[in-house]
């Protein structure tokens, strides 16, 4: 009997102490559903890039678009999907920065890899990225309709077009709610542009380190404190009339000169020189484009002894500045839209002091929008795009929540 | 029993029994290389367990020889015991490891993670002989493990974009965080009766034997690399690639030696008090660190820069290179009383303080120098060399002294049946700034113990049940304590349990 209870109660109390020995699992990991490689749509002439001022050979009107599609997606190398495929998707479009160019940006972010992870683990819901550029040998225009090209018809026209109405048809959800548009620098600024012009096409915006405000305002004056100051610093000289100044256009990514590089940039979008103008006193031409035409140039909103020229400045501001644009005639054009910018705070280009302005202005609107502000980590500096794959992951939760 | 110890026993009976005890002392003595512990600091002895760890004051069996060996003088016979523990650590932990500006490394955030979970198997092993001739010295030996510690997790995974995943095939290691700490002890101990019925003192030596592993990614910053546009100039590199990801595996083993002394007290014929100490330990730990370095695969930051071929271009390389380290175990003092309440019923009362401080951090000296060769076949005698790096410079433990509480008690409930209970609160020794999942220590803790024994003749047999209630801790601040580069706490919340069976033999003779 006392043998019987002693190996009774040691059995019990080995059933007690097992009984805590289950295996957990830990999550399963999902399965990345993977497309073998970007889809490019190459035209060769998207009509609003075709024939400006500075002709074909400046706004490149051939040009390649990158297209991450969802991994699910049947889709074979040809774009072709199975007819009985009838899930559509939600269409982010992604512009890329000064000089850059698309596929490079594709394939540098990886950000089919960073959708295709997010999508797995149901952080974002499947999305198709275009991503387009607006390059040119200067670096580009910041994609507003110029002398350069119509860069913001282009993007929100001709390309939104395409993807509706072309290949990518079958599984494009050609509706504005599902819509969005997004960039980075000059890119962030022609997301703004372009949803401001066009909102009945796009239900969210968004920008990374991108000048939406180039004015003075309560943390100090973008365009003064730094794209003017660091031009002069770089050595950008005046030449007088008429052996005119020439827009450096050999390197629009040389790195000595970045400041001067998006001066000139910025000018070509937003002050190109009007051949009536009889002041050239901040007038820069841009050599060789076209090629035996009358020549074309850019004015700078300040002349060769750092005075503001009135008009020119007053263009930039008035007609291309987002804030006031925001503020006036624009006002109310993102009413629908949701918005999120976001800024390094130790931008190169110095983008804090624009973006913190630009979310002074937009706390005093009844916009509903999403400011954030990257910090750096030990010595490694939150600067105008190096927190690439954050800024990327923060870009797609942000659109897939408004679509 | 003045006479030969196997007086009792036909000479056939006693060659079976040491048969039997030489094939258990083979076994017990080859089974734990192959053993896994949980918890830092293990109770050794399943009597002192049920109680507890309440022991000093009584120190009546053969594990008195870790509690205090002097309570090895009031053995009443020789005896050899066996034990098996079975340990079963239920660790949860959510990690919420991110940099300091909040961006990700790579870690699996905000999920609820569970190591492997297996179950601990580890035995004891003690032959003590009272020496009737010899004036009633106790002496013998112990075999027991009296720190252990071991969870192997899979917490981290590259970031997206990091490699190529239609390129490399390679997946960063499943088991990516891990640590197996055991010490072996080989306890010898003498104790002697100085004063009849009032006084006897006992003397141990400790000789330990430490297999140590720890494992968990490190992360070499490009900036470090001789890559053109890129090298000290972290606005151009693009996260994820701010860090370069290597698996470092080291195992370590070595020996070290101490001493413990005890001294108990016959206050009264009801009280007995014990007092202990246990000097510190410093084992000389050689080694291997197996440092396996993934790379990041990207052709377009190749394309732009050629010298980020050999970096950027996917694949693995491998390395090992020979690290000494000393593990600075702690000293601890302890005191204790028992009250004989009854014939019945003996009460217990503990505590004690261990000297956890002694493990600050753990410098890796590397002896040897690393030769890496890309998977392109380049050598990389640069940047990823670990006497050159920040990788691995040390371990960060800072851990802080603690003292321990312990109450028991023993009840003979019926002839040959004994029941104890114990408990003990036990602050945990890890602070936030080096708190980790790899360690079981989690936070404070709180041990109910319950244990029945049963005396046939020569023989007996018992069992106790341990549960062990830590509290839920949470770190929130992630810590880079010597400035390595490497953060040295994981913050997240971190939760667990632990369960443990001890079984128990013992044969007196």
């Amino acid at each position: 009997m006392r043998k019987l209870s002693l190996i009774l109660m040691l059995g019990l109390s080995l059933i007690i102490a097992l009984s805590g020995c289950k295996k957990r699992k830990n999550p399963v990991e999902p399965t990345i559903l993977k497309q073998p490689t970007y889809f490019q749509i190459s035209q060769n002439l998207w009509p609003a890039l075709d024939n400006p001022p500075l002709s074909n050979q400046f706004s490149i009107p051939s040009r390649t678009v990158v297209v991450s599609i969802p991994g699910e997606v049947p889709i074979d190398n040809q774009g072709h999907v199975p007819l009985t495929w009838k899930k559509k998707y939600p269409v982010l479009y992604f512009l890329t920065d000064f000089g850059q160019d698309a596929l490079t940006f594709a394939q540098t972010y990886r950000v089919n890899d960073i959708a295709d992870e997010l999508t797995a683990k149901g952080e974002i819901q499947p999305m198709i990225v275009v991503i387009a550029d607006g390059n040119n040998p200067m670096g580009g225009g910041f994609y507003v309709n110029s002398i350069g090209g119509r860069y913001e018809d282009y993007i929100a026209l001709d390309l939104r077009l395409k993807m509706d109405t072309s290949i990518f048809t079958r599984i494009v959800n050609d509706s504005t709610k599902k819509r969005g548009i997004s960039g980075v620098g000059m890119g962030g600024y022609g997301a703004f542009r372009v949803a401001m012009d066009y909102p009945q096409f796009y239900s969210s915006v968004s920008a990374i380190s991108a000048p939406l405000s180039i004015d003075a305002g309560p943390n100090g004056d973008w365009f003064t404190d730094y794209l003017r100051a660091t031009a002069v610093q770089e050595s950008l000289t005046f030449s007088p009339y008429p052996d005119s100044n020439i827009v450096p256009i050999t390197d629009p990514l040389d790195k000595t000169t970045p400041a001067t590089n998006w001066l000139f940039a910025m000018a070509l979008g937003f002050s190109p020189h009007d051949p009536g103008d009889t002041d050239s006193s901040s007038y820069f031409k841009i050599e060789n484009y076209p090629q035996g035409g009358p020549f074309r140039g850019v004015d700078l909103p300040f002349d060769s002894a750092g005075s503001l020229r009135a008009s020119i400045w007053t263009n930039w501001v008035d007609s291309n500045d987002v804030k006031t644009l925001l503020a006036g005639p624009k006002a109310g054009s993102l009413a629908n839209t949701k918005i999120y910018f976001e800024v390094g705070l130790q931008d190169s280009y110095m983008l804090q002091i624009a973006n913190k302005n630009f979310n002074n202005f937009m706390a005093t609107q009844s916009y509903t929008y999403i400011y954030h502000e990257y910090t750096g980590y030990g010595s490694f500096p939150a600067d105008h795009f190096n927190f690439a794959f954050d800024r990327i992951v923060a870009i797609l939760k942000f659109h897939s929540s408004n679509f | 029993m003045n006479g030969p110890i196997y007086s009792d026993r036909s000479g056939s009976t006693i060659l079976t029994i040491k048969r039997k005890l030489f094939i258990a002392t083979l076994i017990l003595l080859f089974i734990p290389q192959l053993l896994w512990a949980s918890g830092m600091s293990l109770n050794v002895g399943a009597k002192a367990s049920a109680l507890g760890g309440a022991f000093r004051g009584l120190a009546d069996d053969w594990s008195a020889a870790w509690w205090n060996p002097a309570g090895l003088a009031y053995l009443q016979k020789s005896e050899a015991n066996s034990i098996l523990s079975i340990i079963i650590p239920r660790q949860k932990y959510e990690p919420d490891v991110r940099l300091s500006n909040g961006s990700e490394l790579g870690y699996r955030n905000d999920e609820t993670r569970f190591p492997d979970d297996r179950i601990f198997y580890y035995p004891n092993f003690s032959t003590f002989y009272k020496f009737q001739s010899a004036g009633g010295i106790t002496a013998g030996m112990a075999f027991f493990l009296p720190y252990g510690l071991g969870s192997r997790w899979d917490l981290f995974n590259p970031l997206a974009g990091y490699i190529d995943p239609l390129k490399d095939t390679i997946p960063y290691a499943r088991i990516d965080h891990e640590a197996s700490f055991i010490v072996v002890d080989f306890h010898p101990s003498i104790a002697k009766e100085v004063v009849k019925d009032k006084l006897a003192l006992g003397l141990g030596l400790a000789i330990q034997k430490s297999d140590f592993t720890w494992r968990r990614p490190n992360f070499i910053p490009t900036i470090l690399l001789p890559i053109t546009t890129m090298y000290q100039q972290p606005e151009n590199v693009n996260r994820p690639y701010d860090n370069i990801i290597m698996d470092s595996h080291m195992e370590f083993d070595g020996w070290g030696v101490g001493i413990n002394l005890g001294v108990m007290y016959q206050l009264s014929p009801k009280v007995k008090l014990g007092g202990s100490y246990r000097s510190p330990v410093n084992i000389k730990l050689t080694g291997h660190n197996r440092m396996s370095v993934y790379f990041p695969n990207n052709s377009q930051i190749v394309t732009n820069d050629s010298t980020a071929q050999p970096y950027f271009s996917g694949g693995s390389a491998q390395t090992s290179a020979e690290v000494k380290t000393t593990l600075n175990l702690p000293a601890e003092l302890g005191a204790g009383f028992a009250y004989q309440a009854s014939d019945k019923f003996t009460l217990m009362a503990d505590i004690s303080w261990t000297s956890w401080s002694r493990m600050k951090i753990l410098d890796l000296n590397y002896s040897t120098k690393a030769q890496w060769v890309s998977p392109a076949g380049d050598t990389l005698n640069y940047g990823l060399n670990p006497l050159g790096t920040p990788a691995d410079s040390g371990i960060v433990f800072n851990w802080k002294d603690v003292t321990r509480f312990s109450v028991g008690a023993e009840y003979h409930f019926k002839e040959n049946w004994i029941a104890r209970a114990g408990y003990y609160h036990d602050p945990t020794a890890i602070p936030d700034q080096s708190l980790n999942p790899l360690v079981l220590d989690f936070a404070d803790k709180n041990s109910l113990n319950f244990g029945l024994s049963y005396k046939i003749n020569a023989y007996e047999v018992g069992y106790n049940i341990e549960y062990i209630s830590y509290d839920n801790r949470e770190i929130t601040q992630i810590k880079d304590v010597n400035g390595d580069g490497l953060f040295d706490n994981f913050p997240g919340s971190y939760s667990t349990a632990q369960y443990s069976s001890f079984f128990y033999f013992t044969y007196r003779f």
